[in-house]
């Protein structure tokens, strides 16, 4: 049986085959590369699989995984329910500021995390024992401190992925089950979140895997009270053993490539029926909000509450550290020398403009582009009934599942081993963005996913009864009604590449050094850099907050002309 | 003849679900033929296949002559180069583009010049009575006034053939009932060849020049609005054409030269002629059916000679113009339904069953 | 349905043995050796200035080199175009082993630590060179390398660090075995020996000092007494400021930083007090071999070595070391001895090493 000629696969192989070719470099440059230590065989493998240390790691990767994916969803889900469904008050500004959360390197994030709730000198136990004479109230130390700060941390992802589909939903939805007699709540429960699964549970997922590889919490926050991961145990070995054991490595590597698979297979059984969710008809109905009468007050305090952690506090200690040389917070004797040196000395850190530039291009670059071939590939497996896209919606995951050190290293060993390539692309600032696309792939696929799935099939059959072909409609009906989740799908990756480290440092050359790169670099030689570091957040922060500004400010001054000709409209 | 929708041998899976079952049927030029039957029945189905949206398992689907799916030839001519027009439940209009800008797509895409755009536009927003609306978002209108929209975005481009599926069923009561006829008054003037689907009966006849009822993917019975009603094949068209008395029967005599059968109905311990149409074999028959709104019920004896039973009211209710009776007669009941009002109180009573009323129905379904 | 998915295949298949031929190709494509004369009329500086750039891996930071190092060197040879980037050590090896292997080295120089970077000796990234200046400079002959892998840069002096603040001066560590006293419990912060880091290379040296039984029992009394470890010795030392911990195994460098900065902190020089080798190396196959042999020279002449003092790091030239970086903080009677030296083992078999500790401090 014929079968028409399926554009949106076509388009889509090519860039599949670009994510999955690293992983033949990483598993051929682990054998080629290694120098002794363990080479990537079936022996390797199995000696991993079956070492009782695995097992601890892995128990301990999962428990971190689970947690803080739950904390992160519950999360975005109240907060995303409150700032786009109820008259909350403030809400164009909560709406935008979750991204912040994004916009602060781990490092310094870590530092704060320990300043703020370290049993010995964190800010916060220190008045709370002043205050209410509890020693200790909390310890950031340890699986449950791990937890909440990457659950809190990972808020902002989950919220750019549930946003834009509860944005796009049907009101009347909810309404009837008002009208039916539930009120505000029950209604949360029973229609709207069921209805918004798909992306809840895309949320869920990618901050499980993300948290999985996740390393510097365990690092910082679980390690000296014993508790290791899978992912700081592959940091060891690619970066800190001497020789560098690619063999152990590489297994670790396919063990969370396996986990990967086996959480989206989850998540693909669980939304299979992909229509159930379809309640962006183009049966258009005016947005209608639930009106919380005097409880808005307190859906205003949960979310200044869960952006406080999220970002508000770090915030607050990135700039404490930025205008200071050292903060030193021992047994309750706060000493904090400032200065305000610390902005000059970034500012004239050499390359200090070719840094800063190269970040901002790159990060532009890899958004754009991610996000266009991002649409494309959700377009395909979503809409697309070949069999075969079963088998691109995996492959589209992959660079998930992989930590961002091991896929820069993949790409760098691709890189030299490709003939002629390396010598055309290295020192510029090409690996960098493709490296950068690869990686933010999924999520940008993830959030355009989640909204796509409610955009029903009609509306693109219309367009095609009317004689549009496949592009047009894709480029006139389905792309504009997108826009949410292509916007957050930008604004994720613009936000997290400015701030991205660990996949780049293979991949940066003296034509293409790259700012959060030098500043860590000049951290691990200067302990007291850090609050340069901090400076330099402060600046990413500040030209975040300005692109995060300039889009509202372009949709209100649209909505305006919009309205007034509507006004005038309704007058004739 | 040229049928400008022909549909042959359609056979169409879902995995194990087989939604067409050996589908035939042929429309004419000019024709609206509605597809009727209740849900899961395959008149969406057929409808998508159709307009080239899916594929089919076996048969062929031809339009104005032309072979457009056929997976014997390899043929599946996709829904862009149909030409047809379609209607969908939900209007499916684009939300982000305003009235115009719907309806002006598939000219745009036709490469129509801008001036005879607007006046295409124009003139089908003045068919369906939407005149000045070109800068309304679809948010801002009616459901109704949504839908004439969608019905005038399918129809501007002049399409050969216009399927409609179930757009009214989203109206309330009231807007349904004025749309249907006015549907039909469009759709006349235009002359196009229109398959309709619903699972209204009321709107089918409103709206077709013949009907197609369809069960399990099956062709049931095909006609006229009229010949349908009239003449249901079998109980599951008796059921769901018209609210129908159905009882059990034995057919004592047959009068084949004017059509007259007696039967014994033992649920109702009577004896009752009927009149048959000719393509019915009688003896094949074992159940008849009587239409609620066909019978009379009278106080006092009527006086006529044949089909008339004595009973006992039970139950009545009033619906505004008309009453529902439920009956006793014999071991069963009869609901009858009519203008004519009955005393209060009055419960022993005459009920007249014309011959013609009473409807054999053949076995097969 | 099948046809498609049979297609689908077959290009799929296509495609993945295509990249594994290319991946192959790569793989089994020779590394050709360069070699070069020099002819004895022209000198060195001539044949760099025929290169004109160079590029450098190292390990120090990037601000030091672009602010001191690099202008020191231009200054003696300004046509020259130098372009560095730094990175971490175990991202350096990496890097340089691959680049080598695959025959794309792209680093002319490299500066780091010896013991990170011996694997990249061992796989052959680093060519043998006999540096005219060591001879010219007079270091002493445990200053430098009998096999000329590497050259003299500078040096990393361990020591510990105490808050003055916390810890008063008679309760204070002398040594390292202090370290294992109970009443530190909690209060002591280090690199995670199994990195091989500072608190790495101080203890494997330990090893070389005492019996066996005796290194284990302090091992494992240190790591019984709770110590903070985090991942990197700046981390620990941020840990020393905000107060976390009171006494660290850090550098020198990081003692005159803090003290600079007006912390409270005092340094302590443990017998034995050990430093880690930071040399430069001349890499294989570099496209550059003149540039790199021209500036390896010049690091460890005087010039080089004062630059690398104004950084605040102690120069592998003993005199030097002693009157600038070192002064006032080198007790004269105290004697720096190269990590290890005492333990070659660490050299050669690191893995068994950071096994050991991933042992004993879990």
């Amino acid at each position: 049986m014929r079968k028409a000629i399926n554009l949106p696969l076509i388009v889509s192989l090519p860039f599949l085959i670009v994510l999955v070719t690293p992983i033949f470099y990483l598993i051929f440059g682990s054998m080629f590369f290694s120098i002794g230590g363990e080479i990537f065989n079936w022996e390797t493998f199995t000696k991993y699989i079956l070492s009782p240390r695995t097992h601890v790691l892995l128990g301990n990767t999962l428990i971190y995984g689970l947690g803080s994916a739950a904390l992160g969803t519950v999360l975005a889900v109240i907060y995303a329910w409150i700032v786009v469904r109820t008259d909350v008050p403030g809400k164009r500004i909560l709406r935008r500021i979750p991204i912040l959360g994004l916009t602060v390197p781990l490092l310094v994030k870590c530092f704060a995390w320990v300043a703020l709730f370290s049993p010995k000198i964190g800010l916060v136990n220190l008045l709370i024992r002043q205050f209410l004479n509890i020693e200790s109230a909390f310890n950031i130390y340890g699986l449950g401190g791990m937890i909440f700060a990457n659950g809190v941390g990972g808020f902002s992802l989950a919220y750019l992925v549930i946003e834009p589909a509860l944005n796009s939903l049907d009101p009347s939805l909810e309404e009837a089950s008002r009208v039916a007699g539930s009120g505000t709540i029950r209604t949360l429960f029973k229609v709207t979140i069921p209805v918004l699964l798909p992306a809840i549970l895309s949320g869920f997922l990618l901050l499980m895997i993300m948290s999985v590889e996740n390393f510097d919490y365990p690092f910082v926050l679980g390690y000296s009270v014993g508790v290791r991961t899978l992912a700081t145990e592959l940091y060891y070995l690619v970066l800190e053993r001497s020789p560098p054991n690619y063999g152990g490595a590489a297994v670790i590597s396919v063990i969370f490539l396996i986990f990967t698979i086996l959480i989206f297979s989850v998540y693909l059984w669980v939304t299979r029926r992909a229509y159930k969710f379809v309640v962006v008809t183009g049966k258009a109905s005016r947005a209608s909000v639930n009106k919380l009468g005097k409880w808005k007050y307190v859906a205003l305090a949960i979310c200044i509450l869960i952006m406080l952690f999220n970002f508000g506090l770090i915030l607050a200690t990135t700039i404490l550290l930025s205008i200071s040389s050292y903060i030193s917070l021992p047994g309750g004797n706060i000493t904090i020398k400032f200065t305000l040196n610390n902005f000059a000395d970034v500012l004239n850190l050499p390359f200090f403009d070719k840094a800063l530039t190269n970040t901002v291009t790159f990060a532009l670059a890899s958004a754009i582009i991610a996000t266009l071939i991002a649409a494309v590939i959700s377009y395909a497996t979503l809409k697309s009934k070949v069999k075969a896209t079963r088998l691109l919606e995996y492959v589209s995951n992959i660079p998930l599942a992989f930590p961002g050190i091991v896929y820069g290293l993949s790409l760098f060993w691709m890189f030299l081993l490709i003939p002629g390539l390396s010598h055309v692309i290295y020192g510029t600032i090409w690996p960098l963005v493709i490296c950068l696309t690869i990686t933010r792939l999924p999520q940008s696929i993830r959030i355009i996913s989640g909204n796509l799935i409610q955009i029903g099939d009609e509306l693109e059959e219309a367009s095609r009864v009317c004689g549009a072909g496949w592009g047009t409609t894709f480029s006139k009906i389905t792309l504009p009604l997108l826009k949410w989740g292509l916007l957050n799908s930008f604004r994720y990756i613009f936000v997290n590449s400015l701030r991205e480290l660990g996949s780049l440092i293979f991949l940066v050359t003296p034509q293409s050094i790259v700012l959060m790169v030098l500043l860590l670099n000049y951290y691990s030689n200067h302990a007291l850099a850090l609050n340069k570091v901090a400076a330099a957040a402060l600046i990413i922060i500040a030209i975040t907050i300005v692109v995060e500004l300039a889009v509202p400010l372009l949709q209100s001054a649209s909505q305006r002309l919009k309205t007034r000709r509507e006004e005038e409209q309704n007058e004739v | 003849m040229k049928y400008k929708v022909e549909v042959k041998d359609v056979v169409k899976k879902f995995g194990d679900v087989t939604a067409l079952n050996h589908l035939s049927f042929k429309v004419k030029e000019g024709e609206i033929l509605s597809l009727l039957g209740p849900s899961g029945c395959g008149k969406t189905t057929a409808l998508r296949v159709i307009a080239g949206f899916e594929d089919i398992d076996e048969g062929e689907v031809l339009l104005d002559g032309i072979v457009v799916t056929s997976p014997s030839k390899k043929i599946l001519v996709p829904p862009e180069k149909r030409h047809l027009g379609l209607v969908f439940q939900s209007y499916a209009l684009w939300p982000h583009m305003t009235v115009y800008d719907n309806i002006a797509y598939g000219l745009k895409l036709r490469k129509v010049p801008k001036n005879e755009i607007d006046k295409k536009v124009e003139d089908v927003l003045r068919l369906v009575g939407l005149s000045g609306l070109g800068d309304r978002y679809p948010s801002q209108l009616s459901g109704g006034q949504q839908q004439r929209v969608a019905l005038a975005r399918s129809l501007v481009y002049e399409p050969k053939i216009l399927l409609l599926d179930e757009p009214l069923s989203n109206l309330d009561l009231r807007v349904r009932e004025t749309m249907r006829g006015e549907l039909r008054t469009i759709l006349k003037k235009t002359g196009i060849t229109a398959i309709y689907v619903t699972h209204d009966q009321e709107e089918a006849f409103v709206i077709s020049d013949r009907i197609l009822l369809m069960k399990d993917g099956k062709k049931i019975q095909e006609g006229t609005p009229r010949q349908i009603y009239e003449h249901p094949a079998n109980l599951f068209v008796a059921e769901f054409i018209g609210r129908s008395n159905i009882f059990k029967v034995h057919v004592k005599l047959i009068d084949e030269q004017r059509h007259l059968a007696r039967v014994e109905v033992p649920d109702l311990s009577t004896e009752l002629l009927c009149k048959y149409p000719a393509d019915i074999n009688p003896s094949d028959s074992s159940l008849i059916a009587i239409r609620y709104n066909e019978m009379e019920i009278y106080e006092s004896d009527p006086h006529i000679k044949e089909n008339v039973v004595k009973g006992k009211i039970v139950a009545r209710e009033y619906r505004g113009g008309v009453t529902d009776y439920k009956v006793r007669v014999g071991k069963s009941f009869i609901n009858v339904t009519q203008r004519k009002d009955i005393e209060d109180g009055k419960k022993e009573v005459y009920l007249y069953i014309p011959p013609e009323s009473v409807k054999l129905l053949s076995i097969a379904e | 349905m099948n046809k498609g998915i049979t297609k689908l295949n077959a290009v799929l298949i296509a495609l993945v043995i295509i990249l594994a031929a290319v991946a192959g190709y790569g793989w089994l494509r020779p590394v050709t050796e360069v070699t070069e004369e020099v002819p004895v009329e022209v000198t060195l500086e001539d044949l760099a200035k025929e290169e004109g750039t160079i590029t450098i891996y190292h390990a120090i930071d990037d601000p030091d080199m672009a602010n001191i190092i690099i202008p020191a060197f231009k200054k003696l040879y300004p046509w020259a175009n130098v372009e560095a980037i730094g990175m971490s050590l175990g991202t350096l090896t990496t890097r340089v082993i691959s680049e080598y292997k695959a025959g794309q080295v792209s680093a002319d120089v490299i500066i780091a630590a010896l013991n990170a970077f011996m694997p990249a000796i061992k796989e052959g990234a680093v060519e043998s060179w006999v540096n005219p200046m060591e001879g010219l400079m007079n270091y002493p002959e445990e200053n430098l390398d009998p096999n000329n892998n590497w050259h003299p840069a500078y040096i990393v002096p361990l020591v510990l660090v105490y808050r003055t603040d916390l810890v008063s001066p008679d309760e204070a560590p002398t040594s390292y075995q202090d370290l294992a006293d109970p009443k530190w419990k909690g209060q002591i912060g280090f690199s995670r020996p199994e990195t091989l880091g500072d608190a790495g290379v101080v203890f494997a040296h330990l090893y070389g000092e005492m019996s066996e039984d005796e290194w284990t029992s302090l091992m494992e009394a240190i790591a019984a007494n709770e110590p903070v470890m985090t991942s990197s010795t700046s981390d620990v030392v941020q840990k020393l400021i905000t107060g976390e911990v009171s006494i660290i195994i850090a550098t020198v460098f990081d003692y005159t930083s803090l003290r600079d900065e007006g912390l409270p902190v005092e340094i302590v020089w443990p017998e034995p007090s050990i430093f880690v080798n930071s040399p430069c190396y001349l890499a294989k196959n570099a496209p550059h071999p003149n540039m790199a042999k021209l500036f390896i020279q010049w690091l460890s002449s005087a010039a080089g070595q004062y630059a690398l003092a104004e950084t605040g790091r102690p120069p592998m030239h003993p005199a030097i070391a002693a009157t600038t970086v070192l002064a006032g903080v080198l007790p004269p009677d105290v004697s720096l001895v190269l990590a290890c030296a005492n333990n070659m083992d660490f050299y050669e078999n690191p893995e068994q090493w950071a096994d050991r500790f991933r042992e004993i401090f879990g």
